[in-house]
């Protein structure tokens, strides 16, 4: 029975994989115009920083919960709620967005070069893969419970995201044995 | 027990008449219009399948007693085609643009593939009793099962990458990718039922691979050429920085996301 079950949920899976890859149209060869100015696009607005950090303290700021439900009435306060929600709705979306920029900036300029890395590609995909995710929950939280309630749902969810990153980080070193190639990267996202 | 009607005899005599038509139908567009050359192996392994209908069906009418070791003599014949499939789909799929992920692609379907093989082999020599169909259909199973490994991460590297393949090997790898998820699913199924619905397994077999046809004989009707790429030529620093920076920017994403969930 198992045996079925694992072997009917790989063909499941490999469909659901070829219907995503018949449904994608054939992408434009690179060095045209457009995939440039897209690239290009896409470095500057991570040079410059996916968004201003002041602007996400503003929007979860605890202060002004703190002050508008003690002073103002219900109304004002449920008001006050929905804003917050829909801006941090918004915000979540944009990073979502920018994450995906990213990921389409890096593919696109990294199949360019003769020494693509297998181990490095795969963490960095891994890492994608789970900032999505992130972003996902992030947004089914702030819809269910508001931006200042989703907190105790969301921070086991990063923690077992970082957990699997690093795992899998780990179980990859096979790929390149010798010395890690970006030890200060590496260190950063650990701290 | 629960049985599964049979397809009617003419029912099945027209599917295959019919895949046996739109075999001649690619293969006879493949040389025509040149692709044969681009796709050798898709070819060959078309033509193997082709060769194995059209001499299954004389056999089947001339000789049923024969036909079971027939079918399972050209069927080990065509899994075997089957799998060069995948290995053109590697080579023409992935290269230029991934070099080092072909070549590990390639190296691993290789050594799944010997280690298969070969292990059916020796144990064939070596067991008195071992049945050719059986000895077929565990080889079946187990590079299929490889197959659907290999074409997933095929199709997930073409399309994180965002490479173009053009409409010739789109409709190669979305036909075979077809077959052997529907196979892979089938028979695990069928092995634990049991044979109550062989029938109806054999038939969805023959349905989904005429869908194949199908999806084969719409994008190899012509010669559409893969989008001309230049080999990779930036120098392995240049990617360094590029990975490094997209780290940077991941690292940012995530401490603004981390920083708003912790609030």
């Amino acid at each position: 029975m198992i045996q079925m079950l694992l072997f009917s949920s790989i063909g499941v899976a490999l469909l659901a994989l070829l219907y995503l890859f018949a449904l994608r149209s054939d992408p434009k060869p690179e060095g045209g115009a457009q995939a440039l100015v897209g690239a290009r696009g896409a470095l500057t607005s991570l040079r410059t920083g996916l968004l201003p950090l002041d602007l996400v303290e503003r929007v979860f700021a605890q202060d002004d919960l703190e002050f508008v439900m003690s002073r103002s009435n219900p109304r004002v306060q449920k008001i006050f709620l929905r804003e917050r929600k829909k801006i941090a709705l918004a915000w979540v979306t944009q990073v979502r967005k920018q994450v995906l920029n990213l990921k389409a900036f890096h593919s696109g300029q990294s199949r360019l070069y003769a020494g693509l890395d297998a181990r490095t590609e795969i963490v960095l995909a891994l890492n994608f893969i789970s900032l999505l995710v992130l972003c996902r929950a992030l947004q089914a939280a702030f819809y269910l419970r508001g931006p200042f309630a989703a907190r105790p749902m969301i921070a086991p969810a990063i923690s077992v995201g970082a957990k699997i990153c690093s795992v899998s980080e780990r179980s990859l070193a096979f790929l390149t044995p010798g010395e890690q190639r970006f030890p200060e990267a590496a260190g950063h996202r650990e701290a | 027990m629960v049985r599964f009607r049979p397809v009617p005899e003419k029912l099945t005599l027209i599917a295959w008449l019919s895949g046996i038509v739109i075999e001649v139908a690619i293969l006879a567009r493949g040389l025509t219009q040149k692709m044969a050359p681009q796709y050798p192996f898709f070819f060959a392994y078309l033509s193997c399948v082709f060769l194995s209908s059209a001499s299954g069906l004389v056999v089947e009418r001339l000789r049923p007693g024969w036909y079971a070791h027939w079918y399972w003599g050209w069927e080990f014949v065509c899994v075997i085609a089957g799998y060069s499939v995948v290995l053109e789909i590697i080579e023409k799929g992935l290269a230029p643009h991934l070099a080092g992920a072909k070549k590990l692609f390639r190296n691993l379907a290789m050594l799944v593939f010997s280690a298969i093989v070969g292990y059916m082999v020796i144990q064939w020599m070596w067991v008195r009793h071992a049945s050719a169909w059986r000895t077929s259909a565990y080889v079946e199973m187990n590079l299929r099962t490889a197959e659907a490994f290999l074409l997933a991460a095929i199709i997930a590297a073409i399309g994180y990458y965002g490479i173009s393949v053009g409409k010739n090997l789109k409709g190669i790898i979305v036909g075979y990718t077809w077959c052997v998820a529907i196979i892979v699913i089938v028979d695990s199924v069928q092995s634990h039922l049991g044979k109550s619905f062989q029938d109806l397994f054999s038939s969805l077999r023959s349905t989904s691979y005429l869908i194949a046809l199908l999806i084969w004989v719409i994008a190899l009707w012509s010669y559409q050429p893969v989008p001309f790429v230049a080999p990779p030529t930036q120098p392995r620093k240049d990617y360094e920085v590029l990975t490094a920076t997209t780290k940077e920017a991941m690292d940012s994403a995530r401490t603004q996301l981390e920083k708003a969930a912790r609030r």
